[in-house]
């Protein structure tokens, strides 16, 4: 990696995973760097999401599932933290926006309760956050109404601000524009650009343009491997592996 | 050629289907019209509200609405909270290993069990086994145990029916198990749990095999209720009125009044599911 000045976010050594006999994640070791956007690019099922996955511990609902290898977040293992704590650290945004069915208000209190965030701070990180996500000027006169009414892209948004209201350090995108319009896919490119002014980004994504415009580095992987991990500029136009450069330029995927 | 075919076959599958959805409203209509015919003479508020007398041949059915109702209450407060819990276990935290397949296959096979059998153990289990004599304690706990399997795979199927991205959603906020559960499963499966529910129930209280040997009796005189005692119900009493009584051109209209009545306490239970699904569709659209 070009940067090794800056400082590491998850530290990811030699991490192998598996579903039962189906090895998924081969080997992998890669250290994202705290406060940029990091892109992880790749075919379907080169587990891309299941590494991004790995990282909030969500495989754990899976029982099939075995892991060898470690992954440090704050210099410290995963599985040393508490898995509460682990995912208030590590938040984490999906392909498709799910609201939970209360007020938008109460989606955002939801998470702050549950976290016991002080009662009487809460209105106050519901605004910020909303700000912050961009959403408050479109939701402030109806915090009071089903998250369910919104459009899909301010609904994404939502999911956003219930994360970042929780102050993590990481967020984590699985696809998180794979279920919207471009309209709504380039404000919540706008937004992520802007995020990782205070956040660290893991973005996995099947789309090159998006990793080109959002992203600082780019990992690719391919069936489970970690074939090369740059800066975007690198990746993209500079590629030190064959199949990274066939993949960039849309030979295959 | 070939499109006029098509055209018919078209229009005959759409008129088959449209004559099938139509013999089941007719029935209802034609079962519901020949009850209020037969019976709607003796439908008044004093029949609702006025205790039977003279041998049941004069009064209303108020004392077989109170057991019924009070037995739908013991049956609900038994088979809910059980059912409910057991769904969320089986469908929220149990590994898909062998028991838990034993234990989906027997709950499903238990709702064929014909409701005569559960009449049969409730006698054995709650009226002699745990000594509670023939009482609406019994009745309504082995109504309780018949409900249980409704409840269970109807809660089950509404649980099963929210997107496994809202787990994982609240999950990624820090959320434990029991709290994505408790705040985020059940709330948002409430449509789906109260309408089965409430059907459940609704059958429940129109069942007369289970409580002919477990608390049921075909004559009370005054309307006072007591956990232990033995009480009237609506669906029992009518059974008693139409092949027991020797007076039978005097209890017909009665009989029929309470077919009557019996079929709008249904109809009610089973209007509030409908709000209560509406409503909750409303509101958050799950």
């Amino acid at each position: 990696m070009t940067s090794t000045a800056t400082s590491i976010a998850i530290d990811v050594q030699q991490w192998s995973l598996s579903f039962g006999q189906r090895h998924v994640l081969k080997e992998i070791s890669m250290r994202i760097p705290v406060k940029k956007v990091t892109a992880l690019i790749g075919p379907s099922g080169c587990g891309k999401s299941t590494l991004l996955r790995s990282f909030n511990r969500m495989h754990e609902l899976n029982n099939e599932v075995t892991y060898q290898g470690s992954i440090k977040i704050d210099d410290k293992d995963i599985f040393q933290w508490e898995v509460t704590a682990l995912r208030r650290q590590v938040g984490m945004i999906f392909q498709k926006p799910v609201p939970f069915p209360k007020s938008i208000y109460d989606n955002i209190a939801y998470g702050l309760k549950i976290n016991g965030f002080p009662e009487k701070e809460i209105p106050q990180r519901i605004e910020e956050a909303l700000t912050k996500s961009y959403l408050w000027n479109e939701v402030k006169d109806k915090l009071r109404e089903p998250a369910t009414r919104l459009s899909g892209g301010q609904q994404q948004r939502l999911c956003i601000a219930r994360t970042i209201a929780l102050q993590p350090e990481i967020v984590l995108m699985d696809e998180p524009c794979s279920a919207l319009d471009p309209i709504s896919t380039a404000k919540i490119e706008e937004l992520i650009k802007e995020l990782a002014q205070n956040y660290t980004i893991v973005l996995v994504t099947h789309n090159m343009q998006q990793a080109m415009r959002v992203a600082d580095y780019t990992a690719f992987m391919y069936l489970g491997e970690l074939i090369e991990m740059d800066t975007t500029e690198q990746i993209f136009h500079y590629p030190k592996q064959e199949l990274t450069r066939n993949y960039v330029q849309g030979n295959f995927g | 050629m070939k499109k006029s075919q098509t055209q018919f076959a078209e229009a005959f599958s759409k008129g088959l289907l449209l004559a099938c959805a139509l013999v089941v409203a007719l029935l209802l209509i034609s079962l519901t019209a020949y009850l209020l015919l037969r019976g709607g003479k003796v439908l008044s508020w004093s029949f609702v509200t006025s205790i039977p007398s003279e041998g049941m041949t004069r009064g209303g059915i108020l004392t077989p609405i109170i057991g019924t109702v009070t037995l739908t209450l013991i049956t609900a407060l038994v088979s809910l909270p059980i059912g409910i819990a057991a769904a969320v276990y089986l469908s929220e935290y149990a590994s898909n290993n062998r028991l838990t397949q034993i234990t989906r296959a027997a709950i499903r096979n238990l709702a064929g069990v014909p409701s005569i059998i559960f009449g049969l153990f409730g006698l054995a289990l709650f009226v002699q086994g745990l000594g509670l004599g023939s009482s609406l304690l019994a009745a309504g706990f082995t109504l309780g145990l018949l409900s249980l399997p409704y409840i269970i795979t109807t809660t089950e199927e509404a649980i099963r029916a929210i997107p496994q991205l809202m787990r994982e959603s609240a999950l990624a906020l820090g959320a434990t198990r029991w709290e994505v559960t408790r705040d985020i499963i059940l709330p948002s499966a409430i449509p789906g749990i109260a309408t089965g529910a409430i059907l459940s129930l609704a059958r429940a209280a129109g069942e007369t095999a289970p409580i002919l040997f477990t608390g049921a009796t075909f004559y009370l005189s005054g309307n006072s209720v007591g956990l232990l005692d033995e009480f009237m119900a609506l669906p029992y009493h009518l059974y008693m009125l139409v092949t027991q009584h020797q007076a039978i051109e005097k209890v017909q209209p009665i009989a029929f009044g309470t077919a009557c009545v019996l079929l709008l306490i249904v109809l009610v239970l089973n209007l509030v599911a409908m709000r209560i699904r509406k409503k909750y569709i409303k509101n958050y659209q799950v």
